[in-house]
């Protein structure tokens, strides 16, 4: 229950099944998947916690566009961009548009887990409040439990 | 969407015929017009008869008073009511020099006829949240002053009741004992012990309706709700299944309805029963908390036991998993949690001797009295903040339980109750018009109206009827009244009859798809033998079982 679902998405298929399987390990419950495409169909069906998106990844649809479909699809999901050095920039752009942080290429593991680890906390903190403000309207009015969705 | 909330026109302009909630303009209009064509209507005759009849069945006349019509101007107008009887004693005629004429039985009638008509306005905006609740709190205020129903100064008394503290102080220490997480460690410790579906129907259920007898139900509900949609989750994945509905639908609907039948077994349980606390004051049958207790809470386990039956049998046949074993899948949570002690513990124990409290010295303090050292303690112990119980407390449901104190104030006075109780009695069948039966039926109208509005609404509603049905029938005013409170806990064929069902409603969703577990149908197709259920054992259990055995007010 102290889990959390992660989903990665990187074209760089080595890095992803790597970083896919030390999660695991970790007893987090997480999916990979190579394009921006791939992620964001998987979560029109799925919820995830914390989304790993690489910010560069060529053909398809980069990053950025990805990061703002994302928003749009599960917006208080974190996510967290892979950078290189030659793309500090994007990342901060991606900051602005709601990311929860950026990593730079490679990454040390353990920084991942602890950033993720506050990623969810947040994430978590956010739907406590919207889950707390839900049942008081609710304990005041069930009628609206039809306007929440 | 906030943007989307400040840009909408309907609140920037103030003035739209868009419906939203606490402003519905059609509605408030069609109700406000009823409203005025019924006061400007004649009285009824019978109303008039009612009225003028000496030593009328179900009305406690003043002293010195024949009638309803004497009863009203003996308080409204004093001076003119102890000159009339002096100058009937002293044989003269009536003077011409008063200050204020008596109201006649035309007047009086068509001040109970108002009283009347302000009960079904304020059930009806209650209902359809055609203004905010609050609103309609005072508006019952207004309509009392307006009409001149009461004196001045006891139209603010009528308001202000024990009941309305003891509500408020519920509300109160619920939020304290949120604060402090106990309602989550009782919630979660409850779980942990049970290892299988049999466990959850015939053990957890149990426990938790008794726990919602004294705790907040709605509390407890939505905490285990995202605590359950973990369980689902970890025991679908266990056995390999993608989803299952069964299995869903047997652990929120079994906590929902069992958390819902809580409602009888202590006047804490809810504002329902603070009402009828407060009702039963009114007319001059207090209850105590242990009375209360007496009658009611033999009724939670076993409807709880047979909710767990009843779930069992029709789910778990369905169940695409083996079985179910929540202890496992919140062990971790439950190992998890701080050490019991510090505010926790002074939390557990101001709500256990809260609990003494009311059973000890409830009778001479009232059962606000003690709720509201509850309150202080938790000040005085730096549990709660002003400011907790500003956000947590709603104040516009205080309001709703004190407005409907004054509403059973004024339709007692003015004859309203007992005119609305003589019609109610003239509408039943023969065998439901006294004795026993009445009180089925009572439990049978209550029950059935609580699933379309709130519970409180219900018992403000009915309670101001149903008490003078007693009295007409001959029946014990508790008997009725508690029946009357019991049944509205029944609410549990429609996703808005209660909070309960629409939190299990809202809140239960697959946690890895968002996907919806339960359908608007299934409330119908497994809440509504339920509700039958509950009433064939609060009539076979009850009324015709240990209360036969009982003393009655």
């Amino acid at each position: 229950m102290n889990t959390f679902r992660v989903l990665a998405i990187d074209d760089e298929v080595d890095f992803l099944e790597t970083i896919v399987n030390r999660l695991k390990k970790r007893k987090l419950d997480a999916v990979g998947v190579t394009s921006g495409e791939e992620g964001l169909k998987l979560l029109d069906e799925q919820l995830f916690d914390v989304i790993l998106l690489d910010i560069k990844m060529p053909g398809g649809i980069d990053g950025i566009e990805a990061l703002r479909e994302i928003k749009k699809i599960q917006p208080i999901a974190e996510v967290i961009l892979f950078t290189g050095h030659a793309s500090v920039e994007t990342s901060i752009e991606g900051m602005r548009l709601g990311a929860f942080d950026y990593l730079l290429k490679p990454v040390k593991f353990e920084d991942l887990l602890q950033k993720m680890a506050s990623a969810f906390e947040k994430k978590d903190s956010h739907e406590q409040k919207i889950r707390n403000a839900k049942i008081k309207d609710l304990i005041r009015h069930p009628g609206r439990v039809f306007d929440q969705d | 969407m906030a943007h989307n909330t400040f840009t909408d026109d309907s609140y920037n302009n103030g003035w739209t015929w868009k419906n939203r909630p606490g402003y519905k303009p059609i509605l408030f209009t069609v109700a406000a017009i009823l409203f005025v064509a019924i006061v400007f209507a004649p009285p009824p005759q019978g109303m008039i008869d009612m009225v003028s009849k000496i030593n009328p069945s179900g009305y406690k006349l003043e002293k010195g008073c024949a009638t309803i019509t004497d009863t009203v101007n003996k308080k409204l107008r004093p001076e003119s009511f102890k000159e009339t009887k002096n100058q009937v004693k002293q044989g003269e005629s009536a003077s011409s020099n008063k200050k204020k004429p008596l109201l006649s039985n035309r007047e009086v009638a068509q001040m109970a006829k108002v009283m009347v008509a302000i009960l079904f306005l304020a059930a009806f905006l209650w209902g359809t949240e055609a203004l905010p609740l609050g609103a309609t709190d005072i508006m019952v205020g207004v309509m009392l002053y307006l009409f001149v129903i009461l004196p001045i100064n006891e139209i603010s008394k009528a308001y202000m009741k024990d009941a309305v503290f003891f509500i408020f102080g519920i509300l109160a220490v619920a939020v304290g004992v949120a604060k402090t997480g106990l309602d989550k460690r009782i919630g979660l410790i409850l779980l942990s012990r049970i290892k299988s579906a049999k466990g959850f129907s015939f053990l957890f259920l149990p426990m938790l309706a008794i726990a919602a007898s004294f705790l907040s139900e709605h509390a407890l509900v939505a905490l285990l709700i995202p605590v359950l949609m973990g369980v689902y989750k970890v025991t679908c994945k266990m056995y390999g299944v993608k989803k299952d509905r069964s299995l869903a639908v047997f652990l929120l609907l079994g906590v929902c309805f069992a958390a819902n039948h809580g409602g009888p077994g202590s006047p804490a349980a809810g504002g329902r029963n603070a009402i009828m606390v407060g009702y039963f004051m009114e007319y001059g049958a207090s209850i105590s908390f242990l009375e209360w207790m007496k009658y009611g809470l033999p009724f939670v386990p076993l409807m709880a036991v047979v909710i767990g039956a009843y779930m069992y049998i029709r789910c778990k046949p369905k169940f695409m998993v083996k079985d179910v074993n929540p202890g496992e899948v919140v062990k971790a949570e439950v190992e998890n949690m701080p050490k019991f002690g510090g505010k926790e513990a002074a939390m557990a124990v101001i709500l256990v001797l809260l609990i003494a409290a009311w059973i000890l010295i409830g009778e001479h303090a009232g059962l606000g009295g003690p709720t509201l050292y509850a309150v202080m303690a938790m000040f005085v112990c730096r549990i709660v903040e002003w400011e907790d119980l500003q956000q947590g407390v709603a104040f516009d449901v205080v309001g709703l339980y004190a407005a409907a104190c004054a509403m059973g104030v004024g339709l007692k006075f003015t004859g309203g109750a007992l005119w609305l109780a003589n019609t109610f009695v003239s509408l039943l069948p023969d065998f439901m018009s006294h004795g026993d039966g009445l009180v089925v039926g009572v439990s049978l109208l209550t029950g059935t109206m609580t699933n379309f509005m709130s519970d409180g609404a219900t018992v403000a509603a009915l309670g101001p009827i149903v008490l003078p049905m007693a009295t007409l029938a001959g029946v014990s005013v508790w008997k009725v009244g508690l029946a009357c409170a019991y049944s509205s806990s029944f609410a549990n064929f429609l996703v808005v009859g209660t909070p309960n069902n629409a939190i299990a409603f809202g809140m239960g969703r697959d946690p890895e798809t968002g996907e919806r577990l339960l359908d608007v149908l299934d409330f119908v197709k497994f809440g509504l033998p339920v509700t039958i259920l509950a009433w064939l054992v609060l009539w076979f259990w009850a009324i015709f079982g240990y209360w036969q055995f009982l003393s009655w007010s």
